[in-house]
């Protein structure tokens, strides 16, 4: 096999994993070495499916020893296998970081032989590139479930970012779908990966050639609407997940049916694109907008509106908390106003220190008016047409373009009240 | 007087000497303009002479007085390059003198508005260059690319550039301003003009490269999330023409 078609065959191994950015270290150039790396992360292309492209993302290698019931490489699928060696991988990322097509490697891998073997290959890639190539650049190395924690600690020395994949939201789905990954191989990696990140940043501040640990952190994927769990129990694992593993992401990813499995959705239910957007909408609440998940979800609505997004969602049912007087409310009340995100939070409070702010003032820091007029006060008054009616205000705040996206069947008749969960299920998750 | 318009040679020390006739005179100018732009009104036109003394005064009262923050986004806003910009470049240090610091958060104010919101489009518009920009390997190693940007942003990538690519011979050229970004191998980056350059043949090899790319790039897009306004919103067609992936 060529290059060429090594590159076809693994790249399209690993384009259904989620994780693409470039982001969370900032590492100057080292004279004599190629490369550096930005925290802000930059996106080099755009893909047909939109997605942010960044990386080389390819497998090692996807001739598969485990039959997960999701993954196109699995076992017991009859797909061309390949196989790259470190000096290809290696070539192929210095020839594309110099000519700025990436900002560096994303490295996974099928396993090969086992979880240890396969780890092994993987270092002795990333050995060859930041040693005899001299590569600064960005590296995201995904850890294989049930591996050594000596060879994590080898791998995270090499990489910026590292990652184990959940895969599935509840330990019975992944019994069922993936068995060959158990669940504790994949959550001890992640917690010592959390510590070895712990230490390694103590290190560095106290001693001047301490050893890197993924100075980028941890992140994580799951795949979204493969297995039957609610919304709600997956913003609870997300919640759970970032407090105790301190991960900088979590990926969703809808589920794409590849395999014909009598465990998992039928070839022809199209994938949950619109639940996979109202994750990443309430992931940002948590992460930024200081919600926490039973806010957003609970065990009475444990399904995400498909009308409206999390935040507007909890503002319509919350109708005690607001207007919200922007001339004096703290950054956290400001940040439940749809229409006002963290820039334009903050850029109200630095406005108001040289006097009030109106509400011509605040289209031109960035507030949404169209959304915010409905929720605020500005020096005691209500914007101008910021009566709330239920006809008009519904329609501005549920994004229709956003849902005709999805191309899921519009609503004719708006309701205050939410979807019933049946709707909802049948709408997002396809038939089981 | 009022309502006069400033004629400048496009400098940055142009512009800060436009702002010194304004605070000089104290007078505000209804437009400040490049001499080389074509529509150019010459009634009540008043030249203003680049200075490199006076500018250099203007510059530092406006850290000092200012802020050194304001200064800084001068500079980047004066990359935009239009008259939009340089009119209101002079409000901006003449509300500066006038409340000191606190002019930064007088967000609603339309010059201090308008150069913040030109500062972030130019920083926007160098950081999407930092990421489609492409370069392409010639013989004798040497890497050139090719970008077409609104603002004048070279002077804002060189450093990224310098740094990632310090062990290379490179040059990145601007079509529309007509200057190139040239490095030499371990050593330093700097900006020269030329109105245009001819590239030789690309390699074979350089062929091959460029054909891997887009194998990749047609390979990585999930065919069942396909997205074209999602695309387009990200990725605006004008960068497209020099990014290898979409150049035939």
């Amino acid at each position: 096999m060529d290059i060429a078609e090594k590159l076809t065959v693994l790249s399209d191994a690993a384009k259904y994993d989620a994780a693409c950015t470039s982001s969370g270290v900032d590492r100057a150039g080292a004279k004599g070495k190629i490369g550096n790396a930005a925290a802000a992360g930059i996106c080099h292309s755009f893909a047909s499916d939109g997605r942010c492209i960044s990386l080389l993302k390819i497998l090692m290698s996807n001739a598969c020893m485990y039959d997960c019931g999701y993954c196109i490489n699995r076992r017991s699928n009859d797909i061309k296998r390949a196989t790259f060696t470190p000096h290809e991988i290696a070539g192929l990322t210095m020839e594309f970081y110099r000519r700025n097509y990436i900002e560096g490697l994303f490295l996974s891998s099928a396993v090969v032989g086992s979880p240890d073997r396969t780890m092994e290959l993987m270092i002795d890639t990333l050995s060859l590139l930041r040693g005899e190539y001299g590569f600064m650049g960005y590296i995201h190395a995904k850890v294989i479930p049930g591996a050594d924690d000596a060879l994590i600690e080898r791998l995270a020395a090499l990489a910026d970012r590292v990652s184990v994949n959940i895969e599935l939201p509840s330990q019975e789905s992944l019994a069922l779908i993936a068995p060959d990954k158990k669940k504790d191989a994949i959550l001890r990696p992640m917690g010592s990966i959390r510590n070895g990140i712990a230490i390694g940043a103590y290190e560095k501040t106290h001693y001047r050639h301490a050893k890197p640990f993924a100075p980028a952190g941890q992140s994580t994927q799951m795949i979204i609407g493969a297995t039957p769990e609610n919304d709600m129990q997956i913003l609870r694992l997300t919640e759970g997940l970032y407090g105790k593993y301190r991960l900088k992401r979590v990926f969703y990813s809808a589920y794409m049916p590849v395999n014909s499995d009598s465990r998992l959705p039928a070839l022809n239910v199209p994938p949950p694109l619109l639940r996979e957007h109202r994750l990443y909408q309430a992931d940002w609440l948590l992460r930024f907008y200081g919600f926490r998940a039973d806010e957003i979800l609970d065990d009475k609505n444990p399904w995400f509106n498909e009308l409206l997004d999390p935040k507007c969602n909890w503002a319509i049912n919350h109708p005690e908390f607001f207007p919200v007087e922007v001339n004096r409310a703290d950054r956290e009340a400001l940040l439940r106003v749809p229409g006002i995100g963290p820039k334009s939070a903050d850029r109200i409070l630095l406005a108001r220190r040289s006097g009030p702010v109106n509400e011509y003032g605040l289209k031109k820091l960035g507030v949404v008016m169209k959304r915010a007029k409905y929720f605020i006060l500005c020096g005691g008054r209500r914007p101008e047409g910021a009566v709330f009616r239920e006809k008009e205000v519904l329609p501005v705040l549920s994004g229709r373009k956003e849902i005709e996206r999805f191309s899921y069947p519009r609503y004719e008749q708006f309701s205050m009240f939410r979807t019933t969960a049946e709707d909802t299920v049948k709408a997002l998750t396809g038939e089981f | 007087m009022d309502g006069v318009t400033y004629i400048f040679d496009g400098s940055f020390d142009g512009l800060m000497c436009c702002c010194y006739e304004s605070m000089l005179k104290k007078e505000i100018p209804a437009a400040v303009a490049d001499e080389n732009e074509p529509q150019l009104s010459m009634f009540f036109g008043r030249y203003i002479a680049s200075e490199a003394d006076k500018a250099a005064k203007m510059a530092r009262g406006i850290g000092r007085r200012f802020s050194p923050e304001a200064l800084g986004m001068l500079k980047v806003a004066y990359l935009a390059g239009c008259s939009a910009v340089y009119t209101a470049a002079v409000n901006f240090v003449r509300l500066g003198f006038e409340h000191g610091p606190a002019a930064m958060d007088m967000l609603s104010d339309d010059s201090v508005n308008t150069i913040f919101c030109t500062c972030r489009r130019v920083m926007n518009e160098a950081h999407h260059y930092k990421g489609f920009l492409r370069f392409a390997k010639y013989d004798g190693g040497v890497l050139i690319a090719e970008i077409e940007p609104k603002s004048f942003v070279l002077p804002l990538i060189a450093n990224h550039f310098a740094d990632r690519f310090n062990t290379e011979n490179f040059m990145i050229y601007d079509e529309v301003h007509g200057a190139a970004l040239l490095h030499e191998a371990y050593g330093d980056a700097r900006i020269v003009y030329a109105a245009e350059i001819s590239l030789p043949d690309k390699t074979e090899d350089e062929k091959n490269y460029e054909n891997l790319w887009r194998v990749f790039y047609n390979t990585i897009g999930i065919e069942g999330r396909r997205n074209a306004k999602l695309l387009n919103s990200s990725l605006p067609k004008r960068f497209r023409p020099r990014m290898t992936e979409f150049a035939k």
